[in-house]
């Protein structure tokens, strides 16, 4: 630790209290600078205007999940730390694609390396006397006190464990950094939330009960699947056989009931989406579970680096922007403000165009259309062909293109073009033969993950292969991984630039500003998400596609559009009968 | 861990502090290059499918003709390749054969054994004919063949697109046979196969 090269190291953990959906509220705070010792520990009024420490460049603050840390900076209107190491991200990086037994908290990642600590459930006693809320009693508070001491006092030891690994990688420790800069993206995020309508999220909690039978009324009527509230997979067969409509099946033979499957299917055919809607809506929202604060706003743990390519992993029923699509009806921006919904356009086959370095997919990305223009080149179309004179050929060129981004087969494929196992065959040869650079690429990945135990982007965020790794995630790896990567530093060159991002979603960040000011916003944001595109492509830019909402208008996800229809046209219904009762 | 340990642990230290705002400076260049070699260990032997389109190699080192043993199982055709010195002693069991090198729409290169037509006009002699036409047909197009019975004679189907010209495998034709006939080779009287034409075994 000595040879870090900053002036100072202070390691940082404060105790608050989240309630559901608010900011954080910090109760205390403490913090160790890591060669001199000197600690702070400031009971939450105590707590200064400024950090008591120096967050310039030549001062590392390390903490574990530092977006939490950062989150009661934010509160306190701290500025935030210039360089920050998360030993949460690194220990995610150190141990990512393996299986760990006892999770990825701090007890965890000190287990792993050797080290010493309280137990889980101490942790869970002090954890919950916190969150019980004042007024504490003296003791109370030197407990808390010490218990946050505890947690900085092991963070020293375990920077000196890891350290090695991080700077295994001759960029390791900058891109360790970057990894902490994204976690001040994180909280900043977190801070501005998304705007909620509150009073229709009321409506709906009121009326779920009897909605949910409703629904199901209303929904089965165009599908006759349902007997009483139980799916019927026999009707559901045979709802399938009289359309003709091939569907995945399981190794019994039975259609596939899995949510992704309705998923993926729902996008060829859009008739079954609000089956797919209402099956989620009946097996697993939790309207109750949705995070809303006191001031409207949908707030909740991003979960930065919880999926293996790095994506975040924020709840599902906690997060506005979770399956169920026509949930984000609910996002509607407050009185004079407007929301705009940015969105990479073609992200996954520019980076593999760009990181494969195949000339012809890298020009028919910069096409605009490199579904269409795979479809010319593979002679599927004429020359002269648009999205609209040939919409079909384009869709299905799409998800063959995207397909054999992570190694779909033929006969996966056939399913979602809608065609023979022999037509997906012939696709993919077509695919194959377009563009045989990226093709071999692919090839070359698989290769390159199990040969060498080990995959990772351009930022350094890594993917240990173990026996239990599928050949289609490493080939998919790097279009993830990258993917992530980007939208992470466009997250941090937003918010940097003072743009009020309210959540990342996928491959798209929802936006916020006055409804005067939306339209600049959206050109911050845009210029950032370029800037990310450049950096992680070493200079190709993708361009981004925006819808903007401003009120009195909400959010609409195409997908769930039917679904929130029949919902909020059920609930007027329901308030109509009560007035005339 | 001292700069002493970390050099010791191969670590580089860092002279300067590494800015998590320098992207350029942080990016590792993508991975490239393939860390494996595809080695070429089958090549069929056998005659176009009759709905695969292929093309013939059209240099004449690329083509041989050769007697070959034919080995009957079943509706199962196997065939030998015979070495020279066996071919006096063998004569009236083996085929006379034109042995092209075919590619498919897949890139799969396999060796044709087209029957070269009998001197004296046997039967079957326009199956032959019609078999080697198409393959010189297939130099120049991509086409598939089909039996016709009531020709007695193999019809011809050309690609009207215009497709891309065929990939070859970077081998000789010597090392293409040698991969084909690896494990059907008749060098020996003692090959099984030789005592089961005598009734030896």
């Amino acid at each position: 630790m000595r040879d870090l090269p900053f002036r100072e190291v202070w390691a940082v953990d404060f105790e608050f209290i989240s309630a559901e959906g608010n900011r954080p509220v910090p109760v205390c705070m403490v913090a160790r600078e890591l060669r001199s010792a000197r600690l702070f520990r400031l009971w939450q009024d105590e707590l200064p205007e400024a950090p008591p420490f120096p967050v310039d460049e030549g001062a590392l603050l390390v903490a574990y999940m530092a977006a939490a840390e950062l989150g009661c900076f934010l509160q306190l209107g701290w500025p935030m730390p210039a360089r920050i190491l998360d030993l949460y991200t690194e220990f995610r990086a150190q141990t990512n694609g393996i299986k760990l037994p006892l999770g990825r908290g701090l007890l965890s990642a000190l287990s792993f390396h050797g080290l010493p600590s309280i137990t889980k459930d101490e942790k869970a006693t002090w954890q919950a006397l916190v969150l019980r809320g004042g007024p504490w009693t003296p003791a109370e508070r030197a407990g808390i006190l010490s218990y946050c001491q505890g947690d900085v006092d092991v963070l020293g030891p375990l920077l000196c464990r890891m350290l090695p690994g991080i700077r295994a990688e001759p960029k390791g420790l900058g891109q360790a950094l970057l990894r902490g800069r994204y976690m001040a993206a994180v909280a900043r995020m977190e801070h501005v939330g998304v705007p909620v309508d509150t009073a229709m999220l009321g409506r709906l909690r009121a009326g779920w009960p009897a909605l949910k039978l409703d629904l199901i009324r209303e929904v089965d009527q165009d599908f006759g699947v349902y007997e009483g509230s139980v799916f019927k997979l026999a009707r559901f067969a045979k709802w399938l056989a009289d359309r003709g409509m091939a569907w995945p099946l399981t190794e019994q033979g039975r259609p596939s009931l899995e949510d992704d499957t309705f998923r993926e299917m729902a996008k060829l055919h859009p008739e079954v989406a609000p089956l797919r809607e209402l099956r989620h809506a009946l097996s697993d929202l939790r309207l109750e579970h949705l995070a809303v604060g006191t001031d409207e706003r949908n707030r909740t743990g991003l979960f930065p680096f919880g999926a293996r390519t790095g994506r975040n992993t924020p709840g599902s029923t906690r997060f506005i922007f979770g399956p169920s699509v026509w949930l984000r009806g609910l996002v509607k921006p407050g009185t004079g403000r407007a929301i705009a919904y940015i969105d990479w356009r073609a992200q996954e086959v520019a980076i593999a165009a760009s990181l494969s370095g195949d000339e012809r997919l890298l020009d028919a990305v910069q096409s605009g259309d490199p579904y269409l223009a795979f479809a010319k080149l593979a002679r599927l179309v004429p020359g002269d062909a648009t999205k609209a004179t040939h919409p079909q050929i384009r869709e299905q060129c799409k998800r063959c293109v995207l397909g054999a981004n992570y190694g779909m087969q033929a006969a996966s494929l056939a399913y979602r073009i809608d065609g023979t196992k022999a037509d997906a065959e012939r696709l993919l040869q077509a695919l194959a033969r377009a563009f045989p650079v990226f093709w071999q690429w692919s090839e070359d990945t698989v290769d390159r993950g199990m040969l060498l135990g080990r995959l990772s982007s351009v930022y350094g965020w890594p993917l240990r292969v173990t026996r239990d790794t599928r050949p289609t995630a490493l080939r998919n790896y790097p279009m993830q991984a990258n993917g992530a990567e980007m939208l992470r530093i466009a997250c941090c060159l937003a918010t940097e630039r003072t743009i009020e991002v309210c959540a990342p979603v996928h491959d798209a960040i929802l936006i916020e500003a006055s409804a005067g000011g939306i339209r600049d916003a959206v050109a911050g944001a845009q210029q950032a998400m370029v800037d990310a595109s450049r950096a992680v492509l070493g200079g190709l830019e993708i361009s981004s596609s925006v819808e903007i909402v401003s009120w009195p208008e909400r959010y609409s996800d195409p997908r769930g559009a039917a679904m929130w229809a029949k919902v909020t046209a059920l609930l007027d219904k329901y308030e109509q009968v009560r007035e005339v009762g | 861990m001292t700069a002493k340990e970390n050099k010791a642990a191969g670590n580089p230290a860092e002279s300067e502090t590494p800015d998590p705002f320098d992207l350029d400076a942080l990016r590792a260049q993508p991975l490239e290059g393939s860390l494996v070699t595809r080695e070429l260990s089958t090549v069929p032997v056998r005659r176009p499918k009759k709905n695969e389109f292929f093309r013939v190699h059209p240099d004449p080192d690329y083509v041989v003709d050769a007697y070959t043993f034919v080995h009957e199982v079943g509706m199962d055709k196997e065939t030998y390749w015979v070495t020279a010195g066996l071919r006096a002693e063998l004569l009236e069991h083996l085929q006379p054969t034109r042995l092209f090198t075919c590619v498919n729409r897949a890139d799969v290169t396999f060796l044709w054994p087209a029957k070269l037509p009998d001197a004296g006009g046997g039967g079957g002699r326009s199956w032959s004919v019609s078999a080697l036409e198409a393959a010189e047909r297939a130099k120049t197009s991509w086409l598939r063949i089909h039996g016709n019975k009531d020709t007695g004679a193999y019809d011809r189907f050309v690609a009207r697109a215009e497709l891309p010209e065929p990939k070859f495998e970077d081998k000789t034709f010597g090392e293409l046979v040698r991969i084909a006939f690896k494990d059907r080779i008749i060098d020996s009287i003692d090959h099984s196969l030789v005592k089961e034409i005598y009734g030896l075994i």
